[in-house]
């Protein structure tokens, strides 16, 4: 027996003292009668007759005393625990990830676990409450808890599974968090057991009961996919393939490589079992477009036979250098993507023909024609910028920013710079003195500012200079979203910078054509786990877009065997005491405490008044 | 004290005794003895020195012998009215039996008796000389309006001083027969010492089933000042009319095996209406000689 409030049993100190005022009160009304003759002989008559009388004309305060017993053994919060008692509140954890769009065979798995989760709603009794979680690339709590059983079985039945990984750890460590205050849940995760955190939850969550759905199957499956430059072709790129057979016999698999629709290629690929095979295709022309990647198997999982990718139209970006060293130039030089044009200086309209303008040893215009990168400017138009400072030393960056990917700026010296924070500007990278490298929008045009001049520093000596300065200019120019970033894992999340100004709103547009909006935060708009497959479109103020694809490319997901989670080491008593349930006896004590009054009421009705 | 219309209608009533009066005095009642009423009673033949006024001439015609004629004597007779004053008595029921004997006596002086009034309680007091004519009834008007109720029932012990009664002499006893020594060694004294017993037996019907009364109550006897805790509920007060009941039923078996009129007067129904009743049920009984009248009496 347990109490929730045990404090509430210091009530049953006031018993004894009401029991005292009871007993002890003078409550006797003297009456005069002609003679006592008669009542003498009545009480005589009484007391030998029934001798537990004098007990009866207290029975209601007893009744009372015992009402107030059971209230305050009922705020007292009494419980009792025990195995037996799982299964009031019951929370299925369904696995929503790629894999379970396998056909089992027959239904898909997906439609087995919903099954699986409908019987187990149906199971539940009148009193019991149930909740759904979908593991899926985030996890989304489908149905809360709720003893509405219709309701329940409909939020099953509406779920969709997604095209992606998911991760069930993190579903269940959120159903354990909602579920905290529950006592003796039941949780059952509803998976096909293609997400190694699975055995993670069996470890740490003993109580967790795993329902496994589906059976293994052999799959052949496309598990990467990429773009590179052709290392030979100017401004081509080739395609990358991995393919992969799961379970089964090698075998041929013919794949076929389109763009736009059009048929660019297709083969027969010898896959041998369980080896990765990679393909590489090339000849995929200059106009850019849509790449996929589709491969003729008969297997259980449709979601992992095609792959796309987006290719762009390769263009070389034209670059204007205002004041440019030679350092700069040749730095530039180096990728054929960028066609530099160097000069001394230039009007805001001649700028604007330009992808991106360099300034170096250049004042910045108050409206540039162009995205812009400053290197070492004194002012931003008419915004001087802080006082030369020198030796500045290098505290942290961003290395998230695709300005400085793949940059190593730890150990820079930089005999002087204007380090500072300039409004409206977020630094990139720190140093004790302040920022030495920030982006912003100034004019109309955003831009990245290096606070020091190259030739004051060892940048220019490193081989952080040219990585930094291509970067640079394939940021400001959209170059860089050429590559990975347009073609994603699905899954992932989605973040952009520098899409516009904080408040304002980019929309995504998913492969099923639903749209979502995300507020620009910080300078950044992000989007949580991309759930499906397919061609995403994102849209920005003043009409940016950008095509993003999805892929499921997952191994873990194309590997259909089902594999059963190892069951934890022996249970220690703590785990054991944990899995226990406990079973409120708060409404049996309440009820019967209204019964005890009830009959009190009724004995007072019908057999004490008068 | 009593309503000049009721007093007319006892007027015409008397409570009469089946034995034949005795008294010293000429009265209303018939007599054992001949005298000078107009009720005739025998023949006997002529003496000398009877009334020749009595010769029956008609019968000397036809037989050719002197007879006088005899007649009943009407003589007087005494009743006695013991009136139970104690405490118990207090309230409507002293009222009602105050009434009772006011209008006994009414009646009974109407018809030449002499009435004789006592007061009981733990003894026994007269009210006065024995009264006779109606102009007596103010001297027992009064002293029944100057007396209230006080100490203890002792019924018993009360008739022992009560005096000799002559045949054909009638004892009324007006009293709740509340006595904690019980009522049957009263009650057979009071038959025994000659005469004829009446018991007009006061009752208060809120002392029988007290529905007023409920919870736990301390119960104080109005005579001894007594105390006994009781709780009442439905279940008691059930048991006090069962027990009442049973108490009534030895009385009227009492009162029955002895002759005795019993006559019981609920204080919460007209008392002269019901003390009328019990005059003419009286009179009725005695004109019938019946032995047992208890129950023509009982409504």
């Amino acid at each position: 027996m347990n109490f929730a409030n045990p404090a509430a049993l210091w009530l049953l100190a006031t018993i004894p003292p009401l029991a005292a005022m009871y007993f002890l009160k003078v409550r006797r009304r003297r009456v005069q009668v002609p003679t006592l003759l008669l009542w003498s002989q009545v009480v005589r008559n009484q007391r030998q007759a029934r001798p537990f009388d004098r007990f009866r004309r207290h029975l209601l305060f007893l009744l009372q005393l015992l009402a107030l017993l059971l209230l305050t053994f009922a705020l007292a919060g009494p419980s009792i625990s025990g195995d037996r008692y799982l299964g009031h509140s019951v929370v299925w954890v369904v696995d929503g990830s790629g894999s379970m769009q396998a056909n089992a065979p027959g239904p898909s798995r997906f439609a087995l676990a919903q099954q699986a989760v409908l019987d187990g709603v149906g199971a539940l009794q009148g009193g019991d409450e149930g909740m759904v979680l979908l593991a899926g690339p985030e996890p989304r709590v489908v149905a809360s808890f709720t003893r509405d059983h219709e309701a329940l079985a409909a939020a099953v039945r509406s779920m969709q599974v997604t095209g992606a990984t998911s991760s069930l750890a993190d579903a269940v460590n959120l159903a354990v968090a909602l579920t905290h205050s529950r006592q003796g849940r039941t949780m059952v995760v509803v998976t096909d057991g293609s997400d190694p955190s699975l055995q993670r939850v069996v470890n740490e969550h003993p109580g967790v009961r795993t329902r496994l759905v589906g059976k293994d199957a052999p799959n052949v499956a496309i598990t990467a996919i990429d773009l590179r430059r052709s290392p030979t072709v100017d401004l081509e790129s080739e395609l990358f393939v991995t393919l992969r057979r799961f379970g089964g016999d090698s075998g041929p698999v013919g794949v076929e490589v389109s763009l736009d629709g059009q048929l660019l290629t297709s083969e027969t690929v010898d896959l041998p079992a369980d080896r990765p095979v990679a393909r590489v295709y090339r000849g995929l022309g200059t106009t850019g477009g849509l790449l996929r990647v589709r491969l003729e198997t008969g297997d259980a999982l449709k979601l992992d036979d095609e792959a796309l990718a987006w290719l762009a139209a390769p263009r070389r970006r034209r670059v204007l250098c205002v004041g440019c060293t030679a350092l700069t130039g040749r730095a530039l030089a180096v990728d054929s993507r960028f066609q530099l044009t160097a000069a001394s200086a230039a009007s805001p309209a001649e700028e604007a023909t330009y992808d991106a303008v360099i300034y170096e040893q250049a004042a910045v215009p108050e409206r540039p024609g162009a995205p812009f990168l400053a290197l070492g400017p004194s002012a931003l138009g008419d915004t001087p910028l802080p006082e030369l400072v020198a030796w500045p030393q290098v505290t942290t960056w961003r290395k998230t920013h695709p300005a400085m990917r793949f940059v190593e700026p730890s150990a820079l010296a930089v005999s002087a710079a204007r380090a500072g924070a300039t409004a409206g500007w977020e630094p990139l990278l720190d140093s004790d003195a302040g920022a030495l490298l920030s982006t912003g929008v100034h004019g109309g045009q955003r831009g990245l500012m290096l606070h020091f001049a190259p030739t004051a520093s060892d940048l220019p000596m490193r081989v952080a200079w040219p990585i930094f300065l291509l970067n640079s200019i394939g940021w400001l120019t959209g170059e860089e979203a050429r590559g990975t970033q347009r073609t994603v894992a699905a899954g992932s999340a989605l973040v952009r910078e520098g899409w516009g100004d904080d408040g304002e709103e980019v929309r995504l547009e998913r492969p099923d054509g639903s749209v979502l909006a995300s507020p620009i935060r910080d300078g950044v708009a992000r989007f949580g786990g991309l759930d499906q497959t397919g061609v995403y479109v994102l849209s920005g103020p003043g009409g940016r877009r950008e095509r993003i694809v999805a892929n499921l490319v997952s191994q873990m997901e194309s590997d259909l065997s089902v594999l059963p989670p190892t069951p934890p080491p022996e249970q220690t008593v703590t785990a054991r005491a944990a899995v226990a349930g406990r079973l409120s006896l708060l409404r049996p004590v309440l009820l019967l405490c209204a019964l005890l009054l009830l009959g009190e009421w009724w004995l007072y009705q019908h057999k004490y008044r008068d | 004290m009593l309503d000049p219309a009721f007093l007319s209608r006892l007027e015409k009533l008397a409570l009469r005794s089946r034995a034949r009066a005795t008294g010293a005095r000429q009265g209303g009642h018939s007599s054992r003895r001949r005298g000078q009423s107009l009720e005739f009673a025998d023949h006997r033949e002529y003496v000398p020195g009877d009334d020749i006024r009595h010769l029956d001439w008609h019968l000397y015609a036809r037989l050719d012998t002197l007879f006088v004629k005899l007649f009943e004597a009407r003589e007087d007779r005494t009743v006695q009215i013991v009136l139970d004053r104690s405490a118990s008595m207090t309230g409507s029921k002293w009222d009602a039996a105050r009434v009772a004997a006011a209008a006994v006596s009414w009646a009974s002086l109407c018809t030449l008796d002499r009435v004789q009034l006592f007061v009981a309680d733990r003894g026994l007091k007269a009210e006065g000389r024995p009264a006779r004519g109606r102009g007596a009834i103010h001297r027992i008007f009064q002293y029944l309006q100057g007396t209230g109720t006080a100490g203890r029932t002792d019924l018993s012990g009360a008739s022992k001083g009560l005096p000799p009664a002559r045949a054909g002499a009638i004892t009324v006893l007006i009293s709740d027969l509340w006595d904690p020594q019980g009522v049957e060694e009263a009650i057979g004294r009071l038959a025994h010492r000659g005469g004829e017993l009446h018991v007009l037996h006061v009752v208060d019907r809120r002392e029988l089933d007290p529905s007023h009364l409920s919870g736990d109550l301390t119960l104080v006897d109005a005579e001894t000042g007594e105390e006994l805790n009781v709780s009442v509920d439905k279940t008691v007060r059930g048991e006090l009319a069962a027990a009442a009941a049973d108490y009534f039923a030895t009385v009227e078996l009492l009162c029955k095996r002895r002759g005795i009129g019993l006559f019981r007067l609920d204080v919460s129904e007209p008392v002269e209406d019901r003390i009328i009743e019990w005059l003419r049920a009286a009179d009725e009984q005695a004109g019938r000689g019946s032995a047992s009248r208890v129950g023509a009496l009982r409504r």
